[in-house]
């Protein structure tokens, strides 16, 4: 018997009309000490089953039909203090938000020790044993010094320690089951790597049933025994992980794994899906995939295909598999286009950033006076040739935004040289750098507060056309609008529609449009796909892609990213930050191959592989604080090469090949020379 | 600790010394002493009396500098020194109507407020927070929905209401106390029982309101819901994880009223003839005595520096998060350029030439309004064509219309909406004024006829629309619907031929017709009620128009520039919000004299800082935001970005914060009116309608109704102002916070 037996959920929204089918008809089981993996885009509904089952969803969500097992126990015919015994004791749940999931204003053993007082069945325990218990599961967590943080409050801790103190809190007693909801997403990624390992093995220890919920199909396959894929409130596909990866029976699922970017696909367009997931207030009758599958056949459209069992334990809902497992490899296509190469690209430099410092002043008290620097950006030279993408690689806080804006001048740097197409942007006044706007522009992360919602697109767009005065009359203007409008894929109807009435990724190009329209020649893309669904990134890659070589001069692009995945496909160098500094500079393929300094090796060592793991270099500890960051070299103490030197001195830059560099004192051939010993003050 | 407290002091100097300086500059250098003088001594006055005054209350000095002095008395031998600076070492000098020596007098004082007061706020915190946990714990109940509405209601209700009401119930008809007075020893009990009562009921409301959203607030928030994952019981989370989040913004409501801790409530102290602070500013006010209220001013703000001291304290106690004198991360300032700045200040210019000439227009155009009242309708033709564009301009936003077919959906918000409209539609009318033109044959000089042509007074179209009743006048009270006047009055009678005088009730000339009575000259109070529409509309408006300008330019500014221009407007707005708000509308209307427009300026200045704020740090967000970082990487001017980005998105804060705002207004014109600072004499409003009504509830019979109808009609205007600015909150702006109301 399963643990859980989830059987045709509903949970529903209510809203003036129609309700919101956000879970519609969700059916899986859970055995003891196994864990699921549910993946889906955002907005599939796999969050709030998740709540479904902890019975905490969120007003005016309700249940609208169904059965929930636990054992059997029926869930659902719980009063409220039935409920309350579930929750905690029996199924725990992690959320995604570590810095916000604790509560501030108390002690992490207070928090602990409530969850543990409550879920001890009679009560009664005595304050020393909630004590006792509460450093055993920090220290089943694996946090140094467990004694002393179970005093400390969250805001003392880093987001990875919260998480592993949230992980404490919810296995402190033991329970059967445990829901992790994205637990790593809001994570940087070596730190993922350490939760995602100690996830695995405290399952193994304590046997704990986990529902693992994630949009991220990489960390899927390392944690999960089997797979379900969630499209618009319903299971579409459930299967042994590897089965998923090897024979993905579903179209969606198929497509998912295809359009993911990876170092194969170099040069080659990504596969699509294309449109977007439908909302939940208008579901078609039929199949919800159809109107995107490609596969799609006649009775996609108007019946719901039902679940079959197509191998042991791999369950699609599909049309195409009542005909058998056949159907799918004959229209299975594989469109990767080949796009012109980008190694025509000249030698002439479009940025050269030298030695840029961008500091940021800790004030105290009332003279404001300066107590410390935050060296968000520090001592960074960066260049930049025509034509070509360079990806700025590294972890949050390391300063790769910081060093876009200031390199754009939206932020005045502390020091150095930036010289753009030959000019050092940083001596020009405020007139003379209006004109060298037109040449650079920025693409964002979030597609939403990248837009005025009360601009329409034709006011978005237009913006940059009436700042730089390019176009003179409307009539002039229009045209233009609507050929960038074409040109990133988007109606001239869609002009006079507001930001609201567009999805994330058509947001993203309006985005592109507001740039090309002034016609840069530069390009900083900060973020451009991470807050996109796996789907929509390919999407704005291909187009990123297509309309660099599209111009009268290849487009140079400036790729700010945390996601190693797209860096090796979209790429032509790397430059990879660690706290305010470039440690490595090199063309893609050499760097992925060969990475020179210890950090590139554990940071592409833990980039989830869709496959089985492999051994990994993994990291102590969190990135530390620029505020204050480790003396020497800054990656020292959780390096596992450290010499007694890099705690004296930051490293040179040494060559390792044509344009490649890396700052390690392991690589060091050379003496340090002077400029790096006066940057090594405490 | 003490380095903290330190520096806070220090930080409190230039504050402190602000608030001295704009005193100074209003009593001494927008008035003189002989203005002083002239307001004291009243119509008697003579160039005489007045130099004599001035002589004699130690103004006969030169305002900065004495020339006629020697040495280091060139500097103190001048009013700055010696009424203004002295103030700074706690020289209060003596009052100017009493001669009684202020510091002493406060000393004395100070005692019977505190009894009053600490009360007071002790348990209004108690009563406010217990019950906003109790509506939070049964949230979303029929319970809940309840009370949220008797809130409201209890808000809306003046607090002139809540004294007057409990006086003459408990101590007036049940004599469960005595009215009024004060005992200095332990007798004191039984004359601060009743005004605590009232003082924790009149606040109870509004309190109830703020605590249960800021608690709402936290229980939706990540933490609660783990809290709830982990099987905890409601209670538990509601006292614990609920109650200690929401306590550091209920700590920073609460400790701004200490400065009304010590310095009492002005009404309530002179209602119930408590001798303390309070009543002691009250009377100053009356007897026009600055030294007074110069004092109550400077001690004012200190106590409300020491109010935000005691917050940043007591922060620490309840959240970990924040040390004493925490470092700061500098923001990347945006530096205007030379144009910016001029741009803004160009558009500063022109609106505050464009305000003095409204202010100055009017006052040329009242001073020959004889013929055609131009000021009235221009205003009226303005307010409306403002209101029009408006609409036209939201009706093509999907904000806007999502917002209407949200409050479409609320029937008690449509139902306040068309209240609002009915009193507006009053207020229209009675703003659209004309005078008769009447032709009279007259003879002229050299003896042949002619016509004359004669002006009436203006009119408005509400006086023609009410004129049977408004001229139906009696000869002094009389009760609603009554066929004979209230009071017994001389009749003349003619008995046996002489002509006798009886008291009696003499018979109306028009029974039966006055629906909500007549006032003590006979007047139709339902006329007067409904005249007073106007002047609440107007008071509750033309205020917001003249610091909705102010607090949205300045606000933008501080917020999206940063830096120096971020420090001087934080300044200027500190140092206003730093005097406690009664007694600096109170010091600007002794300057300014009482009057409609007058109340509207001294409340529109004092009234930008709230919002003013609100959008600097709305400003701090929206500039972060990836649309402006897109605008500046464009090369945007930062006028066009403020123009196009930061203000088209705060719009919604200020319209929410526009009718929240009027209803507060038109309780404070009421109790300005009250309290002789506000329209004056002359003018038809609720406020001077109570403040006259006042003296008639102490007479045996009971004249009721002109206070009855005054309250009623305000409670309905403030109600619906309330009710719909809620609706209006939830659907522009769900997360936006009320703050707690001002006095």
């Amino acid at each position: 018997m399963p643990l859980l037996n989830v059987q045709n959920l509903q949970s529903f929204f209510q809203t003036d009309a129609e309700p919101c089918r956000v879970v519609d008809g969700v059916s899986f089981t859970l055995d003891a000490g196994e864990t699921l993996g549910l993946v889906g885009e955002s907005g599939s509904g796999k969050s709030l089953t998740a709540l479904s089952i902890m019975q905490l969803l969120p007003k005016p969500g309700y249940h609208a039909g169904g059965e929930l097992m636990f054992g059997n126990q029926d869930l659902l015919s719980l009063d409220s203090a039935g409920r309350r015994s579930i929750r905690g004791r029996n199924i725990a749940m992690i959320f995604q938000e570590p810095m916000t999931s604790l509560n501030p204003v108390l002690t992490v053993r207070t928090q602990l020790t409530e969850a543990i007082r409550r879920n001890t069945p009679d009560g009664k325990i005595s304050r020393d044993e909630q004590l006792r218990q509460a450093v055993e599961a920090l220290r089943m967590a694996e946090i140094p010094a467990p004694e002393q943080r179970v005093n400390e409050y969250p805001h003392q801790l880093s987001g990875g320690m919260r998480q592993r103190v949230m992980i404490a809190m919810a296995l402190a007693c033991r329970p059967k089951m445990l829901i992790a909801d994205e637990p790593t997403t809001a994570l940087d990624v070596t730190v993922q790597a350490k939760i995602l390992d100690l996830l695995r093995d405290l399952q193994k220890r304590l046997g704990t049933a986990i529902l693992f919920i994630t949009h991220d199909l990489a960390v899927i396959a390392q944690v999960a025994d089997r797979v379900a894929v969630m499209y618009a409130g319903k299971i579409v596909e459930t299967a042994p992980v590897d089965e998923i990866f090897k024979n993905p029976a579903h179209p969606y699922t198929e497509r998912l794994l295809e359009c993911r970017p990876r170092r194969e696909l170099r040069g080659k367009t990504l596969e699509t899906i294309t449109g977007i997931v439908p909302s939940p207030m208008d579901y078609a009758p039929g199949c919800r995939f159809c109107d995107r599958c490609p596969h799609v056949f006649e009775p996609c459209h108007d019946i719901q295909p039902e679940q079959i069992e197509i191998a042991p334990g791999h369950q699609v809902t599909c049309h195409l598999h009542k005909k058998g497992r056949a159907a799918l490899a004959v229209v299975q296509t594989n469109s990767h286009e080949e796009i012109p190469d980008a190694e025509a690209a000249d030698q002439d430099l479009v940025l050269d950033a030298r030695q840029v410092s961008k500091h940021f002043a800790i004030r105290k008290g009332l003279f404001k006076r300066v107590v410390g620097r935050v060296k968000a950006v520090d001592d960074v030279d960066l260049r930049i040739r025509r034509g070509t993408t360079v990806a700025l690689v590294g972890e949050s806080g390391c300063g790769k935004t910081t060093l876009g804006r200031t390199l754009t001048r939206l932020y005045s740097p502390t020091a150095g040289q930036v010289l753009f197409q030959g000019r050092d942007i940083m001596r020009l006044n405020e007139s003379e750098m209006q004109g060298v706007r037109r040449g650079m522009q920025m693409l964002f992360q979030d597609p939403y507060s990248s837009l005025n919602p009360r601009m329409t697109v034709r006011q978005i767009v237009e913006e940059g056309l009436r700042a730089q005065a390019i176009g003179n009359t409307p009539a002039e203007r229009n045209e233009r609008l609507v050929g960038i409008l074409q040109h990133v894929g988007l109606k001239a109807g869609d002009l006079d529609a507001y930001p609201h009435e567009f999805s994330g990724g058509q947001r993203q190009r309006i985005g592109i449009a507001r740039a090309l329209a002034v016609e840069p020649d530069f390009l900083i893309l900060d973020e451009p796909t991470s807050a996109l669904d796996m789907s929509i990134q390919a999407q704005i890659l291909n187009l990123l892609r297509a309309i660099q070589g599209q111009g009268r001069q290849r487009l140079t692009y400036l790729f700010i990213t945390h996601d190693l995945g797209v860096v090796e496909y979209v790429a032509d160098e790397v430059a990879v930050m660690y706290l305010g500094r470039i440690v490595e500079r090199n063309k893609t393929v050499e760097l992925f191959d060969n990475p020179r300094h210890p950090y590139t090796r554990a940071l592409l060592s833990s980039i989830p592989k869709a496959g089985p793991g492999s051994d990994r270099v993994t990291l102590e500890g969190d990135v530390p604080s620029p505020l204050n960051p480790p003396s020497g070299c800054h990656f020292h103490p959780r390096c596992a090469c450290a010499m007694p030197i890099c705690k004296e001195l930051y490293p040179a830059e040494t060559s390792i090949g044509d344009d490649a560099i890396v700052r390690c004192h392991l690589e060091s051939t050379t003496p340090p020379v002077a400029r790096d010993i006066e940057n090594t003050g405490p | 600790m003490g380095a903290y407290l330190i520096r806070r002091i220090l930080y409190m100097i230039p504050i402190v010394l602000g608030v001295v300086m704009l005193t100074f500059a209003l009593f001494f250098i927008v008035n003189s002493p002989a203005d002083m003088a002239r307001a004291s001594l009243g119509q008697k006055a003579t160039p005489e009396s007045i130099a004599r005054w001035v002589s004699a209350h130690d103004y006969d000095h030169p305002t900065w500098f004495n020339t006629q002095s020697k040495g280091l008395a060139k500097l103190t031998d001048t009013l700055l020194w010696k009424k203004c600076a002295r103030l700074l070492i706690f020289d209060l000098g003596r009052s100017d109507s009493t001669e009684r020596e202020i510091a002493a007098e406060i000393r004395h004082r100070m005692l019977p407020s505190l009894t009053m007061a600490v009360p007071t706020f002790v348990l209004g915190m108690l009563v406010n927070i217990t019950l906003a946990l109790i509506f939070a714990l049964c949230r979303g109940t029929y319970f809940d929905r309840v009370g949220a509405v008797v809130c409201v209601l209890m808000m809306s209700i003046s607090s002139l209401f809540y004294i007057i009401a409990g006086q003459f119930i408990f101590a007036g008809w049940l004599r469960l106390f005595p009215i009024s007075g004060f005992d200095w020893g332990p007798g004191m009990l039984k004359y601060v029982f009743l005004p605590v009562i009232i003082g924790l009921i009149s606040g109870i409301g509004a309190g109830i309101r703020y605590n249960r959203t800021l608690m709402l607030e936290e229980i939706n928030t990540d933490y609660v819901r783990t809290a709830r994952a982990k099987g905890l019981g409601e209670g538990r989370i509601l006292f614990l994880h609920v109650l200690k989040n929401a306590m550091i913004p209920i700590l920073t409501g609460a400790m701004t009223v200490i400065p009304t801790l010590f310095m009492g409530s002005l009404i309530m102290e002179s209602f119930f003839a408590i001798p303390g602070m309070g009543s002691m500013t009250m009377n100053a006010i009356v007897a026009q005595d600055f030294a007074v209220i110069r004092s109550m001013t400077f001690i004012g703000s200190i106590l409300f520096m020491i109010g935000l001291l005691l917050t940043d304290i007591s922060y620490t106690l309840v959240d970990p998060r924040i040390t004493l004198g925490n470092a700061e991360s500098e923001r990347e300032a945006v530096r205007p350029s030379i144009r910016d700045i001029g741009k803004f200040f160009l558009l500063f210019l022109v609106i505050t030439v464009a305000g003095c000439g409204l202010v100055l227009g009017a006052r040329a155009l009242t001073a020959m309004e004889t013929r055609f009242p131009i000021m009235d309708n221009l205003l009226l033709a303005l307010t409306l064509l403002g209101l029009f564009v408006f609409f036209v301009r939201a009706r093509r936003h999907e904000m806007w219309r999502n917002a209407w077919r949200q409050i479409r959906g609320k029937r008690l918000a449509m139902v306040a909406l068309c209240v609002l409209s009915l009193f507006a539609v009053i207020a229209v009318l009675d703003s659209a004024r004309w005078c008769d033109v009447r032709k009279v044959s007259v003879t002229l000089e050299d003896g042949t006829p002619g016509t004359n042509t004669i002006f009436s007074e203006p009119l408005s179209a509400l006086d023609r629309i009410l004129a049977p009743i408004a001229r139906n006048t009696e000869r002094t009270y009389s009760a609603p619907l009554s066929d004979r006047l209230y009071t017994k009055v001389n009749v003349p009678k003619v008995v046996n031929g002489k002509t006798i005088f009886v008291r009696e009730h003499e018979p109306l000339v028009h029974p039966r017709s006055h629906l909500l009575g007549t006032d003590k000259m006979g007047k139709d109070v339902l006329y007067i009620t409904l005249k007073s529409v106007r002047t609440a509309l107007v008071v509750g408006g033309l205020t917001t128009l003249i610091a909705i300008p102010f607090a949205i330019l300045f606000g933008c500014l501080a917020g999206f520039f940063g830096g120096w221009i971020d420090d001087v407007i934080q300044y200027v707005y500190s140092t206003l919000s730093s005097i406690p708000w009664i007694l600096l509308v109170a010091c600007l209307m002794m300057v300014f004299g009482t009057g409609l427009m007058q109340v509207c300026i001294a409340m529109g200045i004092t009234g930008w800082v709230g919002l003013c704020r609100t959008l600097r740090g709305e400003t701090l967000k929206i500039r972060e935001r990836e649309y402006v970082q897109a605008a500046l990487s464009l090369g945007t001017s930062k006028f066009e970005i403020i123009r196009t980005h930061i203000v088209p998105n705060v719009m919604h804060l200020v319209l929410i914060s526009v009718v929240l705002r009027f209803s507060r207004l038109v309780l404070a014109e009421a109790v300005l009116s009250y309290i002789g600072v506000g329209v004056g004499a002359g003018t038809y409003s609720w406020g001077m309608m109570i403040n006259m009504a006042r003296s008639e509830l102490g007479k045996d019979p009971k004249v009721w109704w002109t206070l009855a109808s005054s309250f009623a009609a305000m409670l309905m205007l403030v109600l619906s102002a309330n009710l719909f600015g809620d609706a209006l909150r939830d659907a522009l702006d769900p997360r936006l916070r009320v703050r707690g109301g001002q006095n």
